[in-house]
């Protein structure tokens, strides 16, 4: 069975600093893993080598065994992605929002007025806005992302990224500034995009949360991968409390 | 419940559907005493396509450019000097013309669109005042004399003898840019553009190939300037076509008019050219009146004054004000909100480093 | 090109060069604290210039407090300008309050023809003569005081931002304004000063400049965008870096006005164009 990601002695440096540091790594379809690791260990640099939008100083990134050219590329391989600063398109309304990663918009097809595009772009419609409906969105349709409420806005980014119908999905912090009540709604809507048939990647802090939900936990420290099992046998890993707590704990 | 329709096409066309009928009227209107007003709508019409290309540019696509004037100055030209110095006949000079902008834009879009806020803004300043220069100083073009009797493209049979003859075949394409922009908002390919716009790391996250985008918008609305230039060059002056017209003055006006006008409507272009006009006018007007004839520094003082308060007081535009005030504000294939928050402050992500 | 040739088009490079410097280093100013392009500069360099030719020449003043007088009057303009044009549009996009900069720059230049007419003045150079450069070159004393200007203004601006307190609030409006606001510093009162400053530096640089080049109520506009391909060039947001680009312009300009008097400017301007693209951080940034 073919991987879906795929980290091959991967290595990424800014300047002096190695951010990471041989990595190798697959993530197969139907997981739900979890990236864990201290402040600096190079997980969200990592998730940019995955989505495309930074090149591997040494080593190779290979998304459905292809090697991952560039941000857009990878995408319409498959793979979608959140940020970890909610980047929601702030001229727009939620429902554009979505509306965007939907594909049609190629300059010439989408340009002019033919009846065949509209009748496209109301299929993509009714496409975005069920899925809007699914998380419970329907009445934000046609709001300005902008002035939404914080929790709000990450669920939203969360469906736009789904709206380009990835095979794997990239969640960056995606509990960040969400209170316990919300998180727990985002564990239960993740859950279900998982049991849709989406592979799920997160990094995430909420400990929580990554053990009530991964299958799968990966360890970073320092640019290397530490601790990789499911969430009960890493918890215990002596490395790993020595990478979080700095030295010996119970 | 039903998912949000898409805007309709009367509520995507209406807009420049009015325009079309107030275009198609305007020569007939009968204006006794101030006939001089018909040549200067339709040089309204003129800057309002040139401020449309803006508009798609800045607006729609968030790409500066501060030397448009430049591929308004290549279309003219290149135009002018294949009809006049080579014999090209006006049809294929002027296609020539378009496509010379549309390649111009193409070649050297393809270099700085990778540029990004004040150095895009210094690469197109650059670019505007070297294509300014070279017609000033080349022999090519006539340098500073110009061009003199280029053809001149009127309106077959009765109408081409009417004031509508050059009228029409200057708000014809204004009136298309205009349509084309209201469709454009509403579009794919339009909110694809907003999307790089607003935010290009997340737009290329999603698929967009963002090099690609800007590239086609730039070439777009170059191409748009250059058929502007081509007008300009075939009917609105043909007798003669000099420099002064393409200079970094011309390219800082249109910015002006696009930006007075309102980014967010597709007819912002249209109220920036009308509202700068009418100031001018209005001040020389106001200043005969007064006794002031001749007091072009006073005018200047007043006319700076007024823009810099119409600027304060419309900050997304006269458009959009003008459209409130008339109870119809933010119909959806109108207005597109840019990428500004409530206190108008813009929430442009800075493009990391 | 032999040697003379050769050290005089890098001296009066330095020279052209130091007062676009001088340029840039307001334009900075304003850019990095307040966000906006200022399309007005070069009108405060004009002010600066025909400012301190209506003191000396109209008042007649002695030439010592001419020449500082047009700076200050400059000063005033800009402080005058953000009060009453950027002020009340505080809330508005960066975008608009870029345009009202060009309206200002209409203003300016109108209230300038019908203060001091359309005719350009001139001042009189500091002193005759000047200093001799290897190569048989004389640098006349209006240059080396302008380079002396670049080379005394940038260590007194860095001073200035670092040990004074509205230094860094300048800087801590520039980095965030919000977190300013928090900190008790009003982003407004620093944009004011900001704008004072930078035209000031504008002003400066136009009284050092009209003795050489004379000064009319247009002038500006030419010297404005040439400050801010200078800041752009050096790589927007160190100040420093704008001198070198300013330097570098200068130089770029004499050279192509070898090449080619006609063209100077078109030749000056594509290699202006060519250093972005090969460099698009800017000379000095990494």
């Amino acid at each position: 069975m073919e991987e879906l990601l795929q980290f091959e002695a991967v290595n990424r440096r800014f300047g002096g600093v190695l951010a990471v540091d041989g990595v190798s790594l697959a993530v197969a379809p139907g997981e739900l893993t979890a990236l864990i690791g201290p402040n600096g260990a190079g997980k969200t640099t990592l998730f940019n080598l995955a989505a495309g939008a930074l090149p591997p100083t040494a080593g190779q990134v290979r998304f459905l065994g292809r090697p991952v050219t560039g941000a857009a590329a990878v995408c319409r391989q498959g793979l979608a992605r959140t940020f970890q600063n909610i980047r929601l398109f702030s001229g727009m309304t939620v429902l554009e929002n979505l509306l965007v990663g939907m594909g049609g918009h190629g300059f010439r097809a989408g340009s002019l007025p033919w009846p065949a595009c509209r009748r496209a772009e109301t299929r993509r419609r009714r496409q975005a806005w069920f899925l809007l409906e699914r998380f419970g969105l329907g009445d934000y349709a046609e709001r300005p992302a902008a002035g939404l409420p914080f929790g709000v806005q990450r669920v939203v980014e969360i469906a736009r990224a789904l709206a380009a119908g990835p095979k794997l999905l990239l969640l960056d912090e995606p509990a960040a500034g969400l209170n316990r009540t919300e998180t727990r709604q985002l564990e239960l809507l993740l859950r279900q995009i998982h049991a849709d048939g989406v592979t799920l990647l997160l990094v995430e802090h909420d400990m929580a949360l990554v053990m009530s939900l991964a299958r799968r936990v990966v360890v970073l420290d320092c640019g290397r991968v530490i601790a990789d099992g499911a969430p009960a046998v890493v918890r215990r890993d002596p490395r790993v409390r020595t990478a979080y707590l700095g030295g010996e704990a119970q | 419940m039903m998912p949000p329709r898409a805007p309709s096409p009367w509520t995507i066309y209406r807009g420049p559907l009015a325009v079309l009928v107030l275009a198609l009227l305007a020569p007939w209107l009968p204006v006794g005493r101030f006939s001089y007003l018909i040549p200067l709508l339709q040089l309204a019409g003129l800057y309002t396509l040139l401020a449309a290309s803006l508009t798609l540019l800045l607006g729609l696509a968030g790409q500066i450019s501060l030397g448009h004037a430049g591929f308004f100055a290549v279309g003219a030209y290149v135009a002018g000097v294949a009809a006049t110095v080579w014999g090209w006949p006006s049809g294929v000079a002027a296609l020539a013309a378009v496509l010379a902008a549309g390649l111009l834009a193409l070649l050297c879009g393809g270099m700085i669109l990778r540029l990004r806020g004040h150095l895009l803004a210094l690469a197109t300043l650059c670019l505007g005042i070297i294509l300014h220069e070279f017609i000033l100083k080349s022999e090519l073009t006539g340098g500073a004399a110009g061009l003199y009797d280029l053809p001149e493209w009127r309106l077959p049979g009765l109408l081409g003898a009417s004031p509508a003859g050059s009228f029409y075949l200057v708000w014809g394409p204004a009136v298309l840019a205009l349509a084309w922009l209201a469709h454009l908002a509403a579009s794919p390919a339009g909110r694809v553009l907003r999307a790089v716009r607003d935010d290009e790391v997340a737009a290329a996250a999603l698929g967009v190939e963002v090099f690609r985008v800007k590239l086609k918008a730039f070439v777009a609305s170059a191409m748009m300037a250059g058929v502007a230039g081509v007008l300009y060059a075939f009917v609105q002056s043909p007798s003669y076509l000099g420099p002064e017209e393409f200079g970094l003055n011309t390219s800082v006006l249109l910015l002006l008019m696009a930006v007075l006008g309102g980014l967010d409507c597709f007819w912002g272009g249209l109220a920036g050219a009308l509202a700068v006009l009418a100031l001018r006018e209005g001040l020389t007007l106001a200043a005969g009146w007064c006794g002031f004839s001749g007091a072009v520094r006073l005018e200047q003082l007043v006319y700076g004054m007024i823009l810099i308060l119409l600027l304060i007081r419309a900050p997304k535009g006269l458009a959009p004000l003008l459209a409130r005030l008339a109870g119809r504000g933010g119909s959806p294939g109108t207005e597109v909100p840019s990428g500004l928050d409530n206190n108008g402050v813009s929430n442009h992500r800075p493009p990391p480093a | 090109m032999t040697f003379p040739v050769i050290i005089l088009l890098f001296a009066k490079g330095l020279t052209v060069g130091g007062i676009y410097a001088l340029i840039s280093l307001g334009f900075n100013m304003i850019q990095r604290t307040t966000g906006i392009l200022n399309f007005a500069q070069g009108e405060f360099v004009m002010v600066g210039g025909l400012g301190a030719a209506w003191l000396w020449h109209g008042l007649g003043l002695p030439l010592a407090a001419a020449m500082p007088g047009g700076a200050l009057l400059a000063g005033l303009a800009g402080w005058l300008s953000y009060q009453a044009a950027l002020r009340p549009a505080a809330g508005a996009s960066v975008t608009i309050r870029i345009i009202i900069t060009i309206g200002l720059a209409i203003v300016l230049r109108a209230v300038a023809a019908l203060a001091w007419g359309t005719e350009p003045l001139h001042l009189p150079p500091l002193a005759e003569g000047g200093v001799t450069l290897p190569g048989g070159v004389v640098l006349d004393w209006q240059s080396v005081a302008v380079l002396a200007a670049v080379a005394a203004g940038m260590p007194a601006l860095a001073w200035f931002f670092r040990c004074t307190a509205a230094g860094r609030a300048m800087q801590a409006c520039a980095g965030n304004p919000d977190a300013a606001r928090l900190c008790g510093i009003s982003p407004d009162r620093v944009a004011a000063q900001a704008f004072a400053i930078s035209a000031f530096l504008a002003g400066g640089a136009g009284v050092l400049l009209t003795p050489m080049l004379s000064m009319s109520f247009d002038g500006g506009t030419m010297l404005g965008l040439k400050g801010f391909a200078a800041a752009v060039l050096g790589g927007v947001g160190h100040p420093a870096a704008g001198v070198a680009g300013g330097l570098a312009l200068g130089i770029l300009e004499q050279h192509a006005c070898w090449w080619s008097s006609v063209y100077k400017d078109t030749l000056a301007l594509a290699a202006v164009l060519a250093l972005l693209l090969i460099r698009p951080k800017g000379l000095l940034v990494r």
